[in-house]
């Protein structure tokens, strides 16, 4: 079921309604009714797949009790705990690694024998990659991390843990959520706050006008000269990057926006995934505001175990590497994925080694409303090294990234765009949209969303004239209903 | 929470309201060429077809002939070729209180051929949007503006300004009126380009037992409500020749199901130098005309 759908538009009413009126009163019940749509939800898109989310929430569910278990009996070489919780990493990792990476790292495998002409037999399978995979994996390894560090005690409710991996608002694309800060939200009875709902309300509208009027629309023309690159100019290939940009944070932005505001609904907080990240003065600044709950993940359950920055310069590389190697992989199957996290690796690097990775820490701009000159030449600088960062994630593979890029870097760069018709009929309203998201965003820049706008503007009247523009302008000049781009990860 | 659905409700009635009277009021046939169809009450009387059907026969004047509202649900060769889909729409849309209604069927060989992939499966692909469309005489018809994502409800607020040089117009009696600037020199033109496309893209069809097991069943069904008649259409002669290279035992084949059936089969599509087309496959609005009144003459003649 999607955010953007009519499905879901009957779904989420009727769940709320039932959730606060039928089940308020009994938490455990409503917890196995958060359970069970959080199930029909993942299920409409196909309930063969439940098997697998079950298997990961009741595997991460035992291992945590059991590794519970043995911390009063630790004795001798043997570590249970360990053993334990290294057995449902395996599992859990193992599921994730057979959907997304077998067939990718089969191919690899192949033609690298093959280069040494070496001539292997291997069949790749048709597997079909279950949706949200990543992303619910990853919040069960975080409990099974958790537990074993002692962070947070193994729970023997099995159905608010089981609730905790499949809430359904950030089941399928996040936030990547902590069990430290869901979890133990299952455990306590919810209330009803009316201001936490209604701006949950404006989020979802703020979301809404992300995903279906900036993303969706940007999506036609960023596929289509992404599709079409070799015919295009230079001028038109660098619109094709632009587009995607807004389109892939239009995109992901907006899903996570509906998805914290539908949590908001009811009663339940989830954490912040996008602090505004175009207007980062850097690279290190963009990394802290985008993905937020999956850069905090890869930094709290890899880069720190492995030492951080703690153990000297080489270390630091290294492990500055392999978070970012890491997360280009996490994206995807595909070696365009590796290079974006080992070019982002690249621009972060200097950062770090100057000892610079956290001088833009607090919002641009803060006391005024422009930007300095130097800050808004850092925000453009920033924004054009993410753009071609964007250009290597959207290529469909190395030659396509190669010509893209070698596209640009040529005469036709200074060449209108506009004889293309499909560049012609939609850049203006691109821009448009582009432009009130921009705008909208740089106003908010100190909030958590675009139309928190309680307390800015103080008249009723124009509150809701523009929540009413907002509802308008996704009913008129919304493109067609897509998937969101982050499903397949 | 009441303070909260309070203000849900005010957010949500305005929009849904706004969205339901403007579908009412505005929705013409200018919108989508098949919007209107599913808005209109269930009927007696059907014209039933693809494109050729949808513009060569018209409702207003077989009522002037035959004193009976006639509805003309045809779509295109692509949507409504016989099949199960069509089939179930054709039901959805018939009023079952009918008792001495009259149906035409539209019969050409593209209406009971199919393509076929590579290995040897039909291709109903194209009738998913009738297949899926459950709701047939609703106004405003919601589930076809939400399943098309709104654009025929947006088309209402932008079509004004397009109408001028729209030349397609679906009646309130589901006629497809094109309103066609012909010259000699434009048909010759669209004549060239409509028999490259059906030679490139139609002529690797082939005959569907499927098709016309749906053929002789919509016969069947809507015998029980009136009397049937199977028409083929006129085209032009090079799209004539074109049907028999593709299916050159046509007539034979529908001959024989009228007469299992006992229904009257009007073939004229032989009439080709006495009606003009707009493409070599659509009868041009005064031929549609003409066409439908000799229709009428042979509907009386053979009662």
């Amino acid at each position: 079921m999607l955010f953007n759908s009519y499905e879901f538009a009957i779904f989420l009413p009727l769940v709320f309604l039932s959730y606060w009126f039928i089940f308020q009163r009994n938490l455990k019940l409503q917890n196995l009714f958060i359970l069970s749509v959080s199930y029909l939800f993942y299920g409409w898109w196909d309930w063969k797949f439940l098997i697998l989310i079950a298997l990961t929430s009741i595997c991460s569910w035992g291992s945590g009790l059991l590794v519970e278990h043995y911390d009063k009996e630790e004795t001798g070489k043997f570590n249970k705990r360990k053993w334990i919780t290294a057995a449902n990493l395996i599992l859990n990792l193992g599921i994730l690694g057979f959907f997304k990476y077998y067939n990718f790292f089969v191919i690899n495998f192949i033609e690298l024998f093959a280069s040494m002409g070496i001539t292997l037999e291997a069949t790749t399978l048709k597997i079909i990659l279950p949706v949200g995979i990543s992303f619910y994996t990853f919040q069960a390894l975080s409990y099974t991390i958790d537990v074993y560090r002692r962070d947070i005690k193994a729970t023997k409710d099995l159905v608010s843990f089981m609730a905790y991996v499949s809430f359904f608002p950030q089941l399928v694309a996040g936030p990547i959520e902590r069990a430290t800060n869901l979890l133990p939200q299952f455990y306590k009875p919810r209330t009803f706050n009316y201001s936490d709902a209604v701006d949950g309300g404006r989020q979802i509208l703020w979301g809404l006008f992300k995903k279906i009027v900036v993303a969706d629309n940007c999506a036609i023309l960023a596929n289509y000269i992404f599709g079409n690159s070799a015919d295009m100019p230079g001028s038109a290939l660098v619109i094709g990057a632009i587009c995607f940009a807004f389109q892939i944070y239009g995109d992901f932005s907006g899903y996570s926006d509906i998805a914290i505001g539908t949590g908001r609904l009811f009663g339940i907080k989830l954490m912040r995934n996008f602090n505004f990240p175009y207007f980062s003065r850097d690279i290190a600044e963009f990394w802290r505001r985008w993905h937020i709950s999956l850069t905090t993940w890869f930094r709290d359950y890899i880069y720190i175990p492995l030492g951080g920055s703690r153990k000297g310069k080489w270390a630091s590389i290294r492990n500055t590497m392999i978070i970012f190697l890491v997360s280009g992989l996490w994206h995807g199957a595909n070696w365009t994925f590796v290079i974006w996290g080992a070019f982002h690796a690249l621009l972060f690097l200097p950062l770090l080694l100057l000892g610079k990775n956290r001088k833009n820490t607090g919002i641009v701009a803060q006391n005024s409303f422009l930007p300095s000159f130097k800050e808004f030449l850092q925000m453009g600088l920033t924004f054009v090294l993410v753009l071609i960062g964007w250009i290597i994630f959207r290529a469909n593979n190395i030659e396509h990234l190669w010509s893209y890029l070698s596209g640009i870097f040529d005469s036709s760069l200074f060449k209108s765009p506009m004889y293309v018709s499909m560049i012609n009929d939609n850049l203006i309203k691109n821009v448009l949209f582009v432009a009130i998201l921009v705008l909208v965003e740089w106003f908010q820049r100190k909030r958590e969303h675009g139309l928190q706008i309680m307390g800015l503007i103080k008249q009723r009247w124009l509150r809701i004239t523009i929540y009413y523009v907002v509802i308008f302008l996704i009913a008129m000049v919304g493109a067609k209903q897509a998937q969101f781009i982050y499903f397949q990860f | 929470m009441k303070r909260f659905l309070k203000q849900f409700l005010l957010f949500s009635i305005l929009p849904v309201a706004v969205f339901l009277i403007t579908s009412i009021i505005y929705a013409d046939g200018f919108i989508d060429p098949f919007y209107l169809r599913f808005t209109t009450p269930k009927q007696q009387n059907l014209i039933i077809g693809t494109s050729r059907a949808a513009q060569g026969i018209l409702p207003s004047v077989l009522k002037s002939n035959l004193n009976k509202d006639f509805y003309n649900y045809s779509f295109t060769v692509s949507h409504s070729p016989f099949g199960e889909a069509y089939y179930n729409s054709i039901i959805r849309k018939l009023n079952k209180r009918t008792k001495d209604g009259i149906f035409i069927i539209s019969v050409d060989p593209f209406s009971i051929t199919s393509h076929y992939d590579n290995d040897g499966k039909e291709s109903f692909v194209n009738e998913k949007m009738i297949e899926k469309q459950m709701t047939v005489s609703m106004n405003p018809n919601i589930e076809f503006i939400i399943k098309n994502g709104l654009s025929p409800w947006r088309a209402i607020f932008s079509h004004h300004k397009i109408v001028k040089n729209e030349i397609t117009f679906l009646h309130k009696d589901g006629w497809m009126e094109v309103k066609y600037p012909w010259t000699a020199e434009k048909y010759k033109t669209n004549l060239e380009v409509k028999m490259k496309d059906y030679r490139k893209n139609q002529m690797n069809r082939k005959r569907s037992s499927h098709r016309v097991y749906y053929l002789k069943k919509t016969i069947q069904s809507l015998q029980k409500y009136g009397k049937v008649y199977l028409v083929r259409i006129p085209t032009a002669k090079e799209m004539y020749d074109l049907e028999n290279d593709l299916l050159p035992n046509f007539n034979y084949r529908i001959q024989e199901i009228a007469d299992q059936y006992k229904v009257p089969y009007i073939d004229c599509s032989k009439d080709f130098s006495i009606y003009q087309t707009t493409d070599g496959n659509h009868l041009f609005h005064p031929s549609a005309k003409r066409f439908t009144q000799a229709l009428c003459d042979s509907i009386v003649s053979s009662r």
